[in-house]
């Protein structure tokens, strides 16, 4: 039985079956729908978040859950006979997470520690995995925490927002200016890297979109794990996948990314998020 | 053309020639005032000469402002070295230059300008040395010399300068003979060089217009009248008379535009000349008998030229525009001053674009451009325009779309006439230019950025549609006056009767079943509920396609599309 246990929130879109596998507890974010409160994977399907996504009359918002809702998943691991705690969370800059798992961990000492991922979906499930893998391998937490480290350096994100609009509303990129895109529809290309969105570049079709994605990707060298999540996008994310092939040996994952992102996202975004190989 | 030689006196021409065995830098100032006068009096006959029946950037509003901006330069100079006054020519030439004709004209006077550094009096080898340094430079200017070309008749003008001082020419005005001969002859030859001009049915625009400022210097010579247009009437379908807006003169308020049969006893110089005295801006078109007259007049002027006709003839047609509404309309629709624009930081790279329309220039403010100049196809901003663009932005970084090939040579003259590291990235379309700004990154390096959006360029499919401004069949397409054109990549591509018809012609030929993203944007002449059901007729063509409609607002093009 392992002494160490890794809790994450649902927005490092760890796959289920890596959960089970691997003892992950994953704490839902808030997702809001014109004043109603889901639990985010649990209590709304991705679909059905979608669906609503365009009619919404005010912008669906996210929101961490109470420090409680930590602390108690905490309190439950430790009844269990988990002796320390690797809080994988998300970063400050992006989110308000960050300083609830901070505000959770404090009563807990030592005996819980927060690792800002600075990452958001399976750019931070990476790291969660890896370091659940060292835990269930009987791994200190120590060297829970070095592997999600090393595996944090090695981490590339970069994506193309398919339609603009919802990031503009949900106000949480300050750079996007408020021209960009309102008289030319555009995709824009961002990529994620130490809890900040920056800006790639901007094409006018999926197409040029995805050829942009590819070129970058293959720049990046020989990949340990790669992921292609989309906003309702399966098909478009599957194909792009059977593309991206002859970079990783392993399956491609295609998550469908958390609505917690996707609310900021909107429908129809497609990225690649590779962890470069480490040895 | 007039053969000079024929009608000079033998006596008056000897005389002269023995006045100019040599040019100081006073003969040399009025000489070039003559050949700007020659040239602005003729500059319809240069303007009409378009290859395709499209409103164009004017070859010959282009050489005359070049012209004048060289003029500018020297005319409260009392410099009498020759090398003075032709340096300031180049100078002025070279700052006002606006449109390919005009750059290269400017070219012209700075090689000749060269030539003559540090001489005072010029004689008949210097005035060949220079012809051919001018000629040189002028070739060296350009990428790619097309023949057929202003280029080509500077060529042809140059030897023949050259030939006639091996000979022993020993007079500078028995030299400007020669060379105003080999011009008009280079002119006239022009057509079998380029064969675009030959199925156009047309001589090179830029090349008359050089034929013009020579020979206007050497009518001044000669004491002939400079300020009345060869009595020229070109065919029907050759007036374009949508170009009226750019020639405006300060006091004429009135377009008149008169269609009528004239009686037998019609003489067409004697009504050129009377109608000389009542405005400006004549232009004389005739087809199957009729005869179609356009003219500016003052205010309280409107109804003279309409009373003078019917006595030459019966009226069939009149139409009278009032210019000031027109020009106002217009000017409503500017103030790009209103847009908001990138700011950028001194180690940014900042972007200068050419807008012709609103919309369009709202777009390319959308998508981070630093500056904008107006102008496009039927406006083709300066050097000077350009650089004042961009010299007051705090960085030194800079890049130019001119998103017209026409605008392209004075974006690169501009970028030679600064300390600022300024690249032009040759876009030639619209949608160029917004392919072009989309891979901006501002915070990029300066040379990788300016690859990386030329790399762009070819990614896009262009096309416009217009109204052809006269008959004409080229590269195997057929329109008629009026009818709707379309061209794609800069090539006519398909004409017709309907807008519609002839957008989905000229987008069937782009394929969009394979690509994307077809966007529209609609000119200032179509209303907004025209457009949305031309892009309703496209989307129901290419139903899996994205169609994107855009308010355009540019002046003389329905619509400017792309698809990728």
């Amino acid at each position: 039985m392992p002494e160490v246990a890794i809790v994450t929130d649902s927005i490092s879109d760890v796959p289920e079956s890596e959960q089970e596998r691997l003892n992950i507890v994953v704490i839902p974010a808030v997702v809001t729908l014109d004043g109603e409160t889901f639990q985010d994977g649990v209590d709304l399907s991705r679909t059905e978040f979608y669906q609503r996504l365009p009619d919404l009359q005010t912008p669906a918002t996210t929101a961490a859950p109470t420090p409680l809702v930590f602390e108690q998943a905490y309190e439950r691991l430790f009844s269990q006979g988990i002796k320390k705690i690797l809080s994988i969370t998300l970063p400050p800059t992006l989110s308000g997470m960050y300083n609830v798992v901070c505000q959770a961990a404090k009563p807990f000492g030592d005996n819980v520690r927060v690792f800002d991922s600075g990452q958001i979906t399976l750019g931070a499930g990476f790291q969660v995995i890896e370091a659940a893998e060292v835990a269930r391998q009987g791994g200190s937490i120590e060297m829970a925490v070095e592997r999600a480290q090393i595996v944090k350096e090695n981490i590339r994100l970069i994506a193309f927002i398919d339609n603009l609009e919802f990031l503009k509303r949900s106000g949480r990129i300050n750079w996007l200016s408020a021209g960009l895109g309102n008289l030319l529809r555009i995709k824009l290309l961002v990529e994620v890297a130490d809890g900040v969105v920056k800006r790639l570049g901007q094409v006018r079709t999926r197409a040029k979109a995805l050829d942009k994605l590819k070129e970058i990707a293959e720049s990046w060298g020989p990949l340990e794990r790669l992921a292609v999540p989309h906003s309702m996008a399966p098909d478009r994310a599957h194909d792009f996948a059977s593309r991206l092939e002859h970079l990783c040996e392993r399956k491609i994952i295609t998550p469908e990314v958390t609505t917690a992102l996707g609310a900021h996202i909107g429908p129809g975004a497609v990225g690649i998020i590779g962890m470069k190989k480490t040895n | 053309m007039l053969d000079l030689k024929t009608s000079i006196d033998p006596i008056m021409r000897e005389r002269m020639i023995s006045r100019y065995s040599t040019v100081d830098g006073r003969a040399l100032r009025l000489l070039t005032e003559a050949g700007l006068n020659w040239l602005r009096t003729n500059q319809e006959i240069v303007n009409a000469l378009n290859v395709f029946p499209v409103p164009d950037g004017d070859t010959g509003i282009n050489m005359v402002l070049t012209m004048q901006a060289a003029w500018d330069e020297i005319a409260t100079q009392g410099e009498s070295s020759i090398s003075k006054v032709a340096q300031g020519i180049a100078h002025g030439a070279l700052m006002g230059a606006r449109g390919n004709s005009g750059v290269i004209l400017s070219q012209l006077w700075r090689g000749f300008a060269r030539a003559l550094d540090e001489i005072d009096v010029m004689d008949v080898q210097q005035f060949a040395q220079a012809l051919q340094e001018a000629r040189d430079t002028a070739y060296r200017g350009v990428v790619r010399p097309v023949e057929g070309t202003i280029l080509t008749v500077s060529s042809d003008v140059a030897k023949a300068a050259g030939e006639a001082s091996q000979n022993g020419v020993s007079s500078i005005l028995e030299m400007l003979e020669i060379v105003v001969e080999a011009a008009d002859e280079s002119v006239q030859r022009t057509p079998e060089l380029l064969p675009v001009l030959k199925e156009a049915g047309v001589v090179d625009s830029g090349g008359i217009g050089l034929y013009f400022i020579f020979d206007g210097m050497l009518r001044s010579v000669y004491r002939m009248p400079i300020d009345q247009a060869l009595a020229s009437v070109q065919p029907l379908s050759a007036l374009s008379l949508d170009n009226a807006m750019e020639s405006v003169e300060p006091g004429q308020d009135w377009e008149v535009v008169i269609d009528f049969r004239p009686q037998d006893s019609f003489d067409l110089q004697t009504y050129f000349r009377q109608l000389e005295t009542m405005g400006t801006s004549i232009q004389l078109g005739e087809g199957d008998g009729m005869y179609r007259m356009h003219i500016h007049v003052p205010d309280q002027a409107e109804y003279e030229p309409i009373d003078f006709t019917k006595k030459q003839g019966t009226i069939t047609n009149i139409a009278i525009e009032n210019l000031m509404v027109m020009m106002e309309d217009q000017s409503k629709e500017q103030g790009f001053q209103h847009l908001k624009l990138a700011s950028v930081d001194p180690n940014q790279i900042a972007v200068v674009t050419v807008a012709p329309g609103m919309g369009i220039a709202r777009a390319f403010a959308s998508l981070g451009a630093a500056a904008l100049i107006e102008g496009g196809q039927t406006m083709n901003p300066s050097t000077q325009e350009i650089l004042n663009a961009f010299e007051n932005l705090p960085t030194d970084k800079v890049i130019i779309l001119p998103n017209n090939k026409n605008i392209v040579l004075a974006a690169n003259q501009a970028a030679e006439l600064t300390v600022k590291k300024v690249a032009v990235v040759p876009s030639v379309s619209i949608p160029q230019g917004v392919a072009a700004m989309l891979a901006l990154n501002p915070d990029g390096d300066h040379a990788e950025m300016v690859r990386a959006m030329s790399d762009t360029l070819a990614d896009i499919q262009s096309a416009e549609l217009t109204v052809a401004t006269r008959s004409v069949e080229i590269e195997g397409v057929n329109c008629s006056e009026g009818q709707v054109i379309g061209l794609l990549n800069g090539k006519l591509a398909a004409s017709g009767d309907d807008l519609g018809d002839c957008l989905i012609k000229t987008l069937e030929m782009c394929h969009p079943e394979n690509e994307e993203l077809i966007t529209l944007y609609y000119g200032a002449d179509l209303s907004s509920n025209n457009a949305n059901q031309l892009a309703d007729r496209v989307r129901e063509r290419w139903p899996n396609q994205e169609i994107e409609l855009v308010d355009g607002g540019q002046p003389h093009y329905q619509i400017i599309l792309s698809v990728e």
